[in-house]
C-alpha cells in the first residue's frame, strides 16, 4: 500500500475514532450570564417580567440544540428555545403575563374559567398546554382551539 | 481449501474490525445515556428545590424516598462567585449504613434570592447501582461480541464451503483422471455460472486431450505392428541365406552384419510395441508378485551370460517386496534394470541390490560421472558407450512405473549408479 493511501485511512479511523469519543461527553447544564442568552429571550424577560430579579441561568445543551432556563427570584422559570423564543412559562403561584398567552386562549379561559388564572403555559407538538390556578390541565391546537382537558 | 481460508479471513477480519467500531459506539452512546438520566434526575430535584425556596416554601424532606438527597446552605457572594454557578462532580461520599465509601454524582447550585441573599445547594445520589449496571453491559457486550463474532465466522465458513462444493467436485475429478485410464464422466451439476462453465471447458479439454492420444496411439501401435511383418520376414530369409553353404565368407560375413543391424531394429519395434501397449492399459491383470525372487532367477540368467565381465553381486533383502504387478510387466521391468546394471558396467565391477519392504534399489558401478536423470528417462536416449543398446530399456522401465504407480527415481552415490523404485 502507497504511503498516501496508508495515511488517509490511518487518518480515517483516528477521525472515528474522535467522533465516537467526543460523543461519550455527557450533556451537562452550564450556567450563563443574563446578557448571554438570545437577543429576544433577554427582551421578553426584560419587557414582560420588569423589575424581576434573576437567580440562575442555565444553558442545556442537548444532542442537537440548545435551550435556556431562566429562574426568577420569586420561583418563577421561564424557557427558551435556542432561538430566544419561549417554550415553557412556568410562574407557580402567579399569573402568566397576558401579552405572552395567545388571545384565543385568553378568551376561551376568561369565558370558561373566569375566577382562575393561567398560572403556566407551555408550547407543546399540538399546539399548546396551559395549567389553570384551579390545577386544571388544558391542551390548545395551534390555533387556540380547546382540545383537551384533564384533572 | 485455502481459497476458503483466505475468503474467510478477509470477511471476517473486516466485520471483526466494524464490530469493534460499532461496539464501542454502542457502549459508549448507552453510558452517555445512563449518565443523561441520572443527571436529568438530580437536575429536576435541584430545580424543584431551588424554586421552593425562592419562593419560601417548605424544602422537601432530606431523604425523601428516592435516592436524591440535598444539602442546602448560605453562603456569601465571595463564596458563591468563587466556584462555578453550577459544578458535576462524581465523588466518593462516606454511608454510615455501609460502613465505606460509594460512589456518587453530586451538583452544585449557586443562586440568589430576592432579598439578596446566596445560597449553595447541592444534589446528590449515589451511583453505585448505575456503575454495576455499565459494568455489567461491557461485560455482556465482550461475550456478545464474541459469540456474534464465532457465529459470523461459522456462518462464513460454513456458506463458502458450500457453494465451493463445485469446485471441490471438479478438483477431485481432475485429481482422479489419467489420461489413457477409464475415467468416470464428471458429475458435477451446479447452477453456479462460472461453475458451470469451468465444467464444460475442463470436459472438453479433457476430451480433446483423450482423443489427441489415442489417435496417436493407434498410430505408433499400427505402425510398429506394421513393421513387424516384414522384419520377421526379411530375417527369416537371411537365416535361410545363411543355410547355404555355397556362400563365401566374405559374404557371410555381411549377411551376419545385416542379420544384426535388422534384429536391432526388431528389437526396437518390440520395445515400441510393448510401451504402446502398457501404455494402454493392455497389461491388466495384476497379481501379487515377489520382486526379490524374480529377481535371482534372472540374476543367475545375467550372471552366466556376462560371466566374462567378472562383475560382483550383492542381494540384501530386509524383507521381501511384494507389488501388486501384472506378471510379464514385472519381468521386463526388472530385466531392464538388471540388464543395464551388467551393460553398463566396468571390467570387475559391482551390482549391489537393496531389497526393502518397500523399495528395491540396483546400484552399479560404471561410468564415473552421474548420468543426466532429466535424459536418461526418455526414449532413444543413449550413453555413449554402447551403441547397440536400442535406447529404450529406462522408457520402458519408466512406463511400467508410471502403469503400475510406482516411483522411479535416480542418483549418483559415487561409484554407485543407484536406480529405485519404490512406492
Amino acid at each position: 500500500m502507497t504511503t498516501y493511501r496508508l495515511t488517509k485511512r490511518v487518518a480515517l479511523t483516528l477521525c472515528i475514532i474522535i467522533g465516537c469519543l467526543s460523543m461519550a461527553h455527557a450533556d451537562t447544564d452550564k450556567s450563563i450570564r443574563f446578557d448571554q442568552l438570545p437577543q429576544l429571550a433577554q427582551q421578553t424577560i426584560a419587557q414582560q417580567f420588569k423589575g424581576k430579579q434573576i437567580a440562575l441561568v442555565k444553558q442545556e445543551t442537548d444532542l442537537l440544540s440548545k435551550s435556556y432556563d431562566v429562574i426568577l427570584t420569586d420561583g418563577a422559570k421561564i424557557e427558551f428555545d435556542h432561538r430566544g423564543h419561549w417554550s415553557d412559562i412556568d410562574c407557580e403561584t402567579y399569573a402568566v403575563p397576558a401579552s405572552l398567552v395567545p388571545a384565543p386562549i385568553r378568551s376561551y379561559v376568561s369565558a370558561h374559567y373566569r375566577n382562575a388564572k393561567i398560572v403556566k403555559i407551555e408550547r407543546i407538538r399540538r399546539g399548546y398546554e396551559i395549567e389553570l390556578s384551579n390545577n386544571l390541565e388544558i391542551t390548545f391546537d395551534k390555533a387556540g382551539k380547546a382540545l383537551h382537558i384533564d384533572h | 481449501m485455502r481459497l476458503l481460508h483466505v475468503i474467510n479471513l478477509r470477511l471476517t477480519a473486516v466485520t471483526a474490525i466494524l464490530l469493534v467500531f460499532w461496539s464501542v459506539f454502542f457502549y459508549i452512546t448507552i453510558t452517555r445515556e445512563i449518565n443523561d438520566e441520572l443527571d436529568d434526575s438530580l437536575e429536576n430535584y435541584a430545580e424543584l428545590i431551588i424554586r421552593r425556596k425562592l419562593r419560601g416554601e417548605a424544602l422537601p424532606d432530606h431523604s425523601s424516598g428516592s435516592n436524591n438527597q440535598y444539602y442546602i446552605k448560605p453562603v456569601s457572594r465571595q463564596e458563591a462567585l468563587r466556584h462555578d454557578v453550577i459544578r458535576y462532580r462524581n465523588v466518593q461520599v462516606y454511608v454510615s449504613e455501609a460502613g465505606e465509601h460509594e460512589p456518587a454524582r453530586v451538583i452544585s447550585y449557586t443562586f440568589r434570592t430576592g432579598q439578596g441573599q446566596y445560597y449553595q445547594l447541592e444534589v446528590f445520589t449515589p451511583t453505585i447501582e448505575q456503575d454495576d449496571l455499565k459494568e455489567s453491559i461491557l461485560w455482556s457486550m465482550l461475550i456478545l461480541y464474541v459469540c456474534i463474532l464465532s457465529s459470523i465466522l461459522l456462518i462464513n465458513v460454513w456458506g463458502i464451503r458450500y457453494s465451493m462444493r463445485p469446485l471441490r467436485t471438479l478438483l477431485q475429478w481432475l485429481d482422479r483422471y489419467r489420461l489413457n485410464g477409464p475415467n468416470a464422466p464428471l458429475r458435477n451439476p451446479t447452477r453456479i455460472v462460472e461453475f458451470e462453465r469451468l465444467n464444460q471447458v475442463v470436459t472438453s479439454a479433457m476430451q480433446r486431450n483423450e482423443e489427441v492420444y489415442r489417435q496417436q496411439h493407434l498410430f505408433i501401435g499400427n505402425a510398429s505392428h506394421e513393421l513387424q511383418t516384414p522384419l520377421a520376414a526379411a530375417l527369416g530369409r537371411i537365416e535361410m541365406m545363411l543355410e547355404d553353404d555355397s556362400l563365401s565368407e566374405h559374404q557371410m560375413g555381411e549377411l551376419i552384419k545385416l542379420q544384426r543391424t535388422l534384429t536391432r531394429l526388431s528389437k526396437v519395434n518390440r520395445s515400441l510395441l510393448m510401451l504402446t501397449k502398457i501404455d494402454n492399459g493392455q497389461y491388466a491383470q495384476p497379481a501379487q508378485v515377489d520382486m526379490g525372487q524374480r529377481l535371482s532367477q534372472l540374476i543367475d540368467d545375467y550372471e552366466s551370460a556376462y560371466g566374462s565381465r567378472h562383475l560382483q553381486v550383492q542381494v540384501s533383502s530386509q524383507e521381501p517386496l511384494v507389488l501388486q504387478i501384472n506378471e510379464a510387466l514385472a519381468d521386463t521391468l526388472l530385466a531392464n534394470l538388471l540388464k543395464n546394471a551388467f551393460v553398463h558396467n566396468v571390467q570387475g565391477g559391482s551390482i549391489r541390490i537393496t531389497i526393502t519392504r518397500d523399495s528395491l534399489t540396483l546400484a552399479n558401478t560404471g561410468t564415473p560421472h552421474p548420468l543426466d536423470k532429466r535424459l536418461i528417462f526418455t526414449p532413444f536416449y543413449h550413453t555413449p558407450d554402447s551403441p547397440s543398446s536400442t535406447g529404450l530399456g529406462l522408457a520402458l522401465v519408466k512406463a511400467i512405473c508410471q502403469q503400475c504407480q510406482l516411483h522411479l527415481s535416480y542418483r549418483f552415490e559415487f561409484p554407485y549408479h543407484c536406480f529405485e523404485i519404490s512406492r
